[in-house]
């Protein structure tokens, strides 16, 4: 962790190759966000587009180094939030896609039904909990709350999540 | 509680593909993005539209030049105008200008939604008119562009525009509520009209208005004054000759020929200067437009103006012209393939892309080398593509970026081939001209 410390600290006071390596770093992560938010691999990419993009302009206003990637995760949350907001008319295509999309486990499918039907906040928690393993301590660094109402959401997410994926199923299996 | 789904979540996207070149180029394209805004915010960049085909135009950065007390006080005393010299300090003969109460103030302006287009002054002689402007704003702006800007006779006699030089757009992070620039233009045949009307289309990210301002030009336009010359010259086996030099208030015009029979293609001269027998030098126009070609074997190229000046004595001084070989003269690029299929020895252009309408080139030098590269530019059938726009872009580590506006790049019959005006190979030599 401090060598990514000292990446983020020249980043921060202009070595682009620094930059450069700390999106690598974490180009997995946020290419995963992406994908679990947008659900397509075009999309996705755009996204680290522009997001690399944003990074990039507002490096300087990284203020702690230990939480660059959260800092990184967070612009792309905002970014999938801003633009599903924008695309919340073509959504039912995207079941068509995921028809076409290559072999998945049925559960898998479902539960990526499930994690699109929640609120933008529990899809937020969820993924940054399960996907990035990040702990209660960085998710509420990410999102800029109180550790208290991170646990509350992650609770309540986790309840919504269930439900749905229950429902899904009952429907499906009759 | 909720075990089976957190379980299920944790290993949900564990084994997508993740498709990494794919990946890579999306970084590096928005990485490039951020980077080419940032330069342009910090090192400006210039815009030329070129109406006449075979214009060239350099960009300079600003560098600073020392102002003599006397024009300091000069200055002082005239409020607003500041920000006038600040825009033309790096052309001696337009300081000169200046100084010698040759700028015209103007001081008419429209207004339109919350912003106000004010005409500061203008200085104007027969081939050209330098208009300074300035642009306010109610709320701050961060990003003001010009765009569609048209100069028209109000008086019958139609002007004969051969280009237009831009200044750089506002761009500010916090935003601004002021900017002031320069609109260049480049006429043809003999300014005559004195009634003018001014044209522009200014745009922010929120407000987009036409102004329409109209202007009297009350000073007399002051005459070029002629030289003969008539003298030719070798370099390196190159024969040059100079036929007669055109001096006007805002620029020097010199008028060359090369020898048909000469090996290499001359580029550029880049080092020609007017040096008057106190040693006192004027440079190349160091920003705008700074040669015409005739041909490939004639050119007119500009210097700063001594206008105002009466030396006793004048000569032309050079030691080195850019040229390449005849066959070398134009890159060819494929840009379906994005390859630059043939360019001069060296390799000095590099990583072609194609961004929306635009062809990017990188050009590797040891030394910062801004002059933007081509002429024209013709498709596979040999047909010429009009180019809207051209800029280069400089950086510190002797890498310029330079771009060119091409109309649908996708549907275009390739090889595209692009006729070299300027390129950092050089030939040497130690020549002076006696011009007066």
């Amino acid at each position: 962790m401090a060598g990514d410390e000292i990446l983020v600290k020249k980043a921060i006071k202009g070595d682009d190759s620094a930059f450069l390596q700390l999106v690598q770093l974490y180009k997995i992560d946020l290419y995963k966000t992406a994908l679990s938010f947008l659900r397509n691999e075009e999309e996705a990419l755009e996204a680290i587009q522009e997001v690399t993009y944003r990074a990039y302009k507002n490096r300087k206003s990284v203020k702690e180094p230990a939480y660059f990637k959260t800092w990184l995760l967070r612009i792309m949350i905002n970014y999938c939030n801003d633009h599903l907001k924008k695309q919340k008319r073509v959504v039912l295509n995207d079941e068509i896609l995921t028809l076409q999309g290559t072999a998945e486990s049925h559960t898998e499918m479902e539960l990526k039904d499930a994690m699109k039907g929640l609120d933008d906040r529990s899809r937020e928690i969820l993924t940054l909990k399960y996907f990035h393993d990040l702990k209660i301590k960085e998710i509420a660094e990410t999102l800029q709350c109180p550790e208290g109402t991170v646990k509350t959401w992650l609770n309540k997410a986790l309840k919504a999540l269930k439900e749905k994926l229950e429902g899904n199923g009952g429907d499906m299996h009759v | 509680m909720y075990e089976k789904e957190e379980k299920q979540l944790k290993t949900l996207y564990d084994n997508i593909q993740v498709p990494l070149d794919s990946l890579d180029e999306a970084i590096f394209t928005g990485f490039q993005k951020a980077k080419t805004e940032e330069k342009r915010q910090f090192r400006g960049k210039k815009w030329v539209i070129s109406v006449a085909a075979a214009a060239i135009f350099l960009v300079g950065f600003f560098t600073s030049i020392r102002i003599s007390p006397a024009f300091a006080d000069y200055i002082s005393v005239i409020p607003g105008m500041e920000k006038i010299v600040n825009l033309i300090r790096t052309d001696k003969g337009r300081m000169l200008a200046i100084e010698n109460d040759y700028y015209e103030k103007i001081g008419v302006s429209q207004e339109k939604s919350g912003l106000k287009f004010t005409i500061d002054g203008v200085i104007a002689d027969e081939s050209q008119l330098v208009l300074f402007y300035t642009i306010t704003s109610k709320d701050k702006q961060k990003l003001l562009k010009t765009e569609k800007v048209r100069l028209e006779s109000l008086e019958g006699k139609s002007i004969e525009l051969g280009g237009i030089s831009m200044g750089s757009p506002l761009n500010s992070e916090k935003g601004a509520t002021v900017h002031s620039d320069m609109f260049e233009f480049y006429f043809q045949s003999p300014l005559q009209a004195k009634k003018l009307q001014l044209k522009v289309w200014v745009k922010g990210e929120k407000v987009k208005e036409e102004f329409t301002v109209n202007f009297e030009l009350k000073k007399d336009i002051q005459l070029k004054k002629s030289f003969d010359i008539n003298q030719t010259i070798t370099m390196e086996g190159q024969k040059i000759t100079f036929l007669n030099a055109d001096i006007y208030p805002l620029r020097a015009a010199i008028h060359v020929k090369m020898d048909p029979n000469n090996s290499k293609r001359i580029l550029s001269f880049a080092d020609l200067r007017l040096v008057d027998e106190n040693g006192e030098t004027w440079n190349k126009i160091n920003n705008g437009i700074i040669a015409n070609l005739i041909s490939p074997d004639e050119a007119v190229i500009y210097l700063q103006s001594n206008y105002f000046r009466e030396p006793k004595e004048l000569y032309l001084v050079f030691n080195k012209i850019q040229a390449v070989d005849k066959d070398e003269a134009f890159v060819v690029v494929d840009t379906v393939k994005r390859q630059i299929l043939k360019q001069p020895k060296g390799n000095l252009l590099r990583n072609l892309r194609v961004e929306g309408n635009q062809l990017i080139f990188e050009l590797q030098t040891k030394k910062e080398f801004n002059a933007f590269l081509f002429t024209r530019i013709n498709d596979g059938n040999g047909k010429e593509i009009s180019s809207n726009y051209g800029f280069t872009e400089g950086n510190d580590k002797g890498i310029t970026k330079l771009g060119v506006s091409i109309p649908n790049p996708k549907n275009l019959t390739n090889p595209i081939s692009l006729e070299l005006s300027a390129y950092p190979t050089w030939i040497k030599g130690n020549e002076k001209i006696k011009v007066k």
